[in-house]
């Protein structure tokens, strides 16, 4: 359920975002979601890489089917000669991956500063211990 | 751990995120591919799902006077109706910058020398040679003209501030497509661009020179034999302004001979300095009334230039209470370039005279600050010029000098052989001081009612010198060979000359009314296509390229034509029927001796013998004919080609080398240098050559080569992006044929224009109204183009006429 609603939000806010925002606030959203959403760092790279793989592709594939492929086609033959579905691929795999990144990360920040029970980790490097103690 | 895995993943990401948002990314060349593949910003915002954004729009634009409605045609043509002409140009500043604002961006860095700022490295040579020759400067003595003139100016800034209006709305996302992968941002516009675009024209039409090369033959041959080989004039020529024409003035200021001219022995290695294209050229006419089967007057274009994509020309129609015209502009500059108005029609082609003259410069001290001008010590005028490069931290800083005769061009190039030597430009003088300009010429033309609107028109324009038809409503047909020509003594500018001497200058200008011109020739129409000017009669002397063989073909065929319809006028400028091919192939076959040739050889034979002299993309015999003629040239003047490249020599004229074949067939220049036991004649060339084309071609053919794979037709995009580009187009032409489809040159628009009360007028040019390659628009005309079809032109009476349909109205106020 968690990570059906991060999706969901990835895609309502990312798209948001691309509105107001340069391209790159998506990797502000992932972030935010992932932390709050995320239950495990694979559950927010998944989250994060469907999420903007679907908005990304999507927006793409509308934008790319008005335009009958004109241009993608085109610029597909600057990329390895991709053909236009492939260029909506790309641009829908490299969104995915930044999200899948920048979910994680966010997750990961949730761990590292916010997660109290979790004691599989406590005695190890003492940077944890002093990034612990900071706190 | 978890802090590291949580630093871990936030540096990759944030890591990732910068490379993607950043242009050229450790200088790996690739834009920033976040930001281009973004759906909403990117690329993807130029993938148009219309040609047009809006079917209706109000725009508000700061700047105009009055209210304008702009009316968009199915093929994206602005049909611009404004109260008067200055609002009419600050909407066609809007939707010109509309369409092709990188082109306009990018034309003008390109003349300016600015391409390195956006384009790094690669481009700095190109922007050095631009400042060192100085047209950035010529761009502002003319700005500074334009600045001083009541009828240019308001217009010009009109122009601009339409531009600078629509600049105005731009955000990232909706940049034109080049400033996305160039990863760059559109800077407005200004007058001075606009100036520069005039100067980027006068260098593609007007820069070419010979000097250097007319100079190292010179040394090499001696003065006899150079005569002997480099006439300069075709007897065969049919000049612009026909032979019947009389010079009846007396000329001034033709000076003898010069005594301290001095011919340089030496050799002048190769310039570095890249010239347009040869091959450009174009052609005009204007048939009177009594030889077309409506009666009525027709005037025809098609200007052949180096073909690009988005497009060199932009239709617009503008109509304003004065006046209602219709044609193409170049985007950067205001008014209708070529095109027709209710009343007139006029059609350009360029002039092939030498307007560009090298001097050597005397030095008198090591540093090169100082040279000799007859008995005095000159001071060369040093300007610091800034170049800026992306990518590099300090811009790179010419030192550019000016000599009396113009820029030192060679001067800072390490260890240049030109240290010496400077340019004469015309068109970087400064002009005189008068009303108006070539703006104000083209303003005046599309306001022209008749010929003497015309004539007046033409008087405020210097640069690049145009062949200029006319035609009009009223029966009228005339053609004025117009610009500023320099008085030259005979021979002058051929060479190299001494700039110590300034009995070697120019010897002023010639005046208006002596210029070659005619009205109403008696043989019913006027007709251009850059050969010489006018005949050897003409008083004054002039030099340069000119063509030999196109504008002699369209003469005879104009003469031979009557009752003239808007069709046969299509097929002449699509013709493929070259003159040249007519001439050479006899006189080739003439040559060759039939004994000893194969069945293979004889079949060759036959193919030229019954030949139609037509450049089809789609027959073999134009190849042979064309590698048949290459080789016959190439062995004939091996005493050229046997010259190290560093050394570029003159190569004579095409018309000169078949009339030596013709009239002197046992010529020494016919010996070859590298059999030495042997004196070959022309005949022996001939077959030498027949033999080499028919083995190194024959198995081509088998394998399906053809005329279409050896011309290569094309229209690059201007950043030479080849999935931008459309290749390998299946067009019937040649570059001495009406229709001269040459690689990449071509007809960049066609127009055929009948006037009378109902004006009926066609063109079609290879691209679209819209620049941006993802919209349809972009090339949509390409395939009429290249099968020689036509676009019936819209030409609207009033801003509801419908008799074409309409995608669009805008409408403009402040």
């Amino acid at each position: 359920m968690k990570s059906l609603l991060a999706i969901v939000l990835i895609v309502g806010l990312g798209y948001l975002s691309g509105l107001f925002l340069p391209w790159y606030g998506f990797v502000g959203v992932a972030f935010i979601v992932g932390m709050l959403l995320g239950t495990k760092s694979y559950q927010a790279v998944f989250t994060g890489f469907l999420g903007m793989f679907l908005l990304w592709g999507g927006l793409t594939w509308a934008k790319n089917a008005g335009n009958a492929g004109l241009l993608a086609g085109k610029m597909g033959q600057l990329f390895g000669h991709l053909g236009a579905t492939g260029m909506v691929l790309l641009t829908a795999l490299l969104a995915g991956l930044l999200g899948g990144f920048a979910a994680l990360t966010g997750y990961s920040f949730r761990e590292a500063f916010f997660s109290k029970k979790d004691t599989r980790y406590r005695r190890r490097k003492s940077s944890s211990r002093k990034a612990y103690a900071r706190r | 751990m978890r802090l590291f895995r949580f630093l871990f993943f936030g540096i990759l990401t944030f890591g990732l995120t910068w490379v993607l948002n950043t242009y050229q990314p450790f200088g790996v060349p690739v834009p920033a591919l976040g930001a281009l593949f973004d759906p909403v910003a990117g690329f993807w915002a130029n993938a148009d799902a219309k040609p047009l954004s809006a079917d209706q729009l109000t725009l508000h634009a700061p700047g105009m006077q009055g209210k304008v409605e702009v009316i968009f045609d199915e093929r994206l043509v602005p049909h611009i109706f404004a109260d008067n002409f200055k609002d009419a140009v600050f909407a066609q500043g809007y939707v010109t910058a509309m369409h092709r604002l990188w082109q306009m961006d990018i034309s003008y860095r390109a003349g300016a020398g600015r391409l390195s700022e956006v384009l790094g490295e690669r481009t700095l040579e190109n922007d050095q040679n631009q400042r060192r020759k100085g047209l950035l400067r010529a761009a502002k003595v003319a700005f500074e003209a334009l600045k001083a003139s009541p009828e240019d100016w308001p217009i010009v800034e009109s122009y601009t501030a339409g531009v600078n209006a629509y600049i105005a709305t731009l955000t990232p996302g909706t940049y034109p497509l080049e400033f996305k992968l160039l990863g760059y941002k559109p800077e407005p516009w200004t007058a001075l661009k606009t100036a520069v675009c005039f100067k980027n024209m006068a260098e593609t039409l007007c820069y070419r020179h010979a000097d250097l090369p007319n100079s190292n033959a010179r040394a090499l041959f001696g003065p006899a034999l150079f005569d002997f080989l480099y006439p300069s004039y075709n007897p065969k020529q049919s000049p612009v302004i026909p032979a019947t024409v009389k010079w009846d003035f007396k000329p001034i200021g033709i000076a003898p001979p010069s005594e301290k001219i001095n011919l340089f022995s030496q050799s002048w290695p190769k310039l570095k300095m890249p010239m347009p294209d040869e091959s450009l050229g174009s052609n005009n006419w204007a048939v009177a009334g009594s030889k077309t089967a409506s009666g009525r007057p027709i005037i025809c274009n098609d200007p052949h230039l180096n073909l690009t994509l988005p497009s060199i020309w932009y239709e617009t129609q503008i109509h304003t209470p004065e006046t209602n015209v219709y044609g193409v502009t170049i985007p950067g500059l205001p008014c209708v370039i070529i095109g027709f108005n209710e009343n007139i029609g006029w059609a350009v082609t360029n002039v092939g005279q030498d307007v560009l003259d090298w001097y050597a410069i005397k030095w008198l001290d090591d540093a090169h600050t100082t040279y000799a001008y007859d008995d005095q010590k000159k001071k060369v005028d040093i300007q610091y010029d800034t170049v800026f490069v992306r990518g590099r931290k300090e811009p790179v800083i010419e030192a550019l000098k000016f000599t009396v005769w113009g820029p030192v061009a060679f001067e800072n190039a390490p260890k240049s052989p030109y240290r010496g030597l400077a340019m004469h430009w015309l068109a970087a003088e400064k002009p005189e001081k008068r009303a108006f300009y070539e703006v104000g010429t083209f303003m005046r033309l599309n306001k022209a009612k008749n010929y003497i609107d015309y004539a007046t028109a033409l008087t405020g324009y210097d640069a690049p010198a145009q062949n200029f038809a006319f035609a009009c409503r009223d029966g009228d047909i005339a053609l004025k060979v117009n610009g500023k020509f320099p008085i030259k003594t005979p021979g002058q500018g051929r060479f190299v000359q001494d700039g110590s001497a300034s009995s070697n200058a120019w010897h002023g200008y010639i005046p208006r009314p002596q210029i070659p011109q005619v009205l109403n020739p008696e043989r019913g129409f006027v007709a251009s296509a850059n050969q010489n000017s006018a005949s050897p009669a003409y008083p004054y002397y002039y030099n340069g390229e000119f063509d030999d063989y196109r504008g002699r073909l369209i003469n005879r065929r104009l003469a031979e034509l009557n009752k003239i319809t808007i069709q046969d006028m299509m097929q002449l400028q699509t013709s493929s029927y070259s003159l040249l091919a007519e001439e050479a192939t006899p006189l080739l076959l003439k040559l060759l001796p039939r004994n000893g040739l194969n069945t293979a050889e004889k079949a060759l034979v036959k193919e030229l013998e019954t030949w139609d002299y037509k450049f089809r993309y789609d027959a073999t015999t134009p190849v042979v004919f064309q590698a048949l003629m290459d080789s016959v040239y190439r062995f004939t003047f091996d005493e050229i080609l046997y010259q190290p490249e560093s050394v570029e020599l003159a190569k004579p004229r095409t018309w000169r080398f078949l009339e030596l074949l013709d009239l002197t067939p046992d010529h020494a220049i016919f010996d070859q240098l590298a059999t030495k036991n042997k004196k070959e004649q022309a005949s022996d060339l001939v077959l030498e050559a027949f033999h080499q084309v028919a083995r190194e071609w024959a198995p081509k053919f088998k394998a399906g080569f053809n005329w279409r794979q050896q011309n290569k037709a094309e229209v690059r995009h201007l950043a030479r992006i080849p999935a931008f580009t459309r290749s390998d187009l299946a067009i019937s032409g040649y570059r001495q044929a009406p229709n001269a489809s040459n690689g990449g040159n071509g007809p960049s628009w066609r127009m055929v224009v009948e006037l009378g009360p109902e004006v009926k007028a066609y063109g079609v040019f290879p691209g679209g109204q819209s620049g941006n390659p993802g919209n349809p628009n972009y090339d949509a005309m390409i395939p009429q183009w290249v099968k020689g079809e036509y676009n019936e032109l819209f030409f609207m009476k009033n801003a509801q006429d419908r008799r074409q349909k309409v995608l669009a109205k805008w409408t403009l106020a402040k």
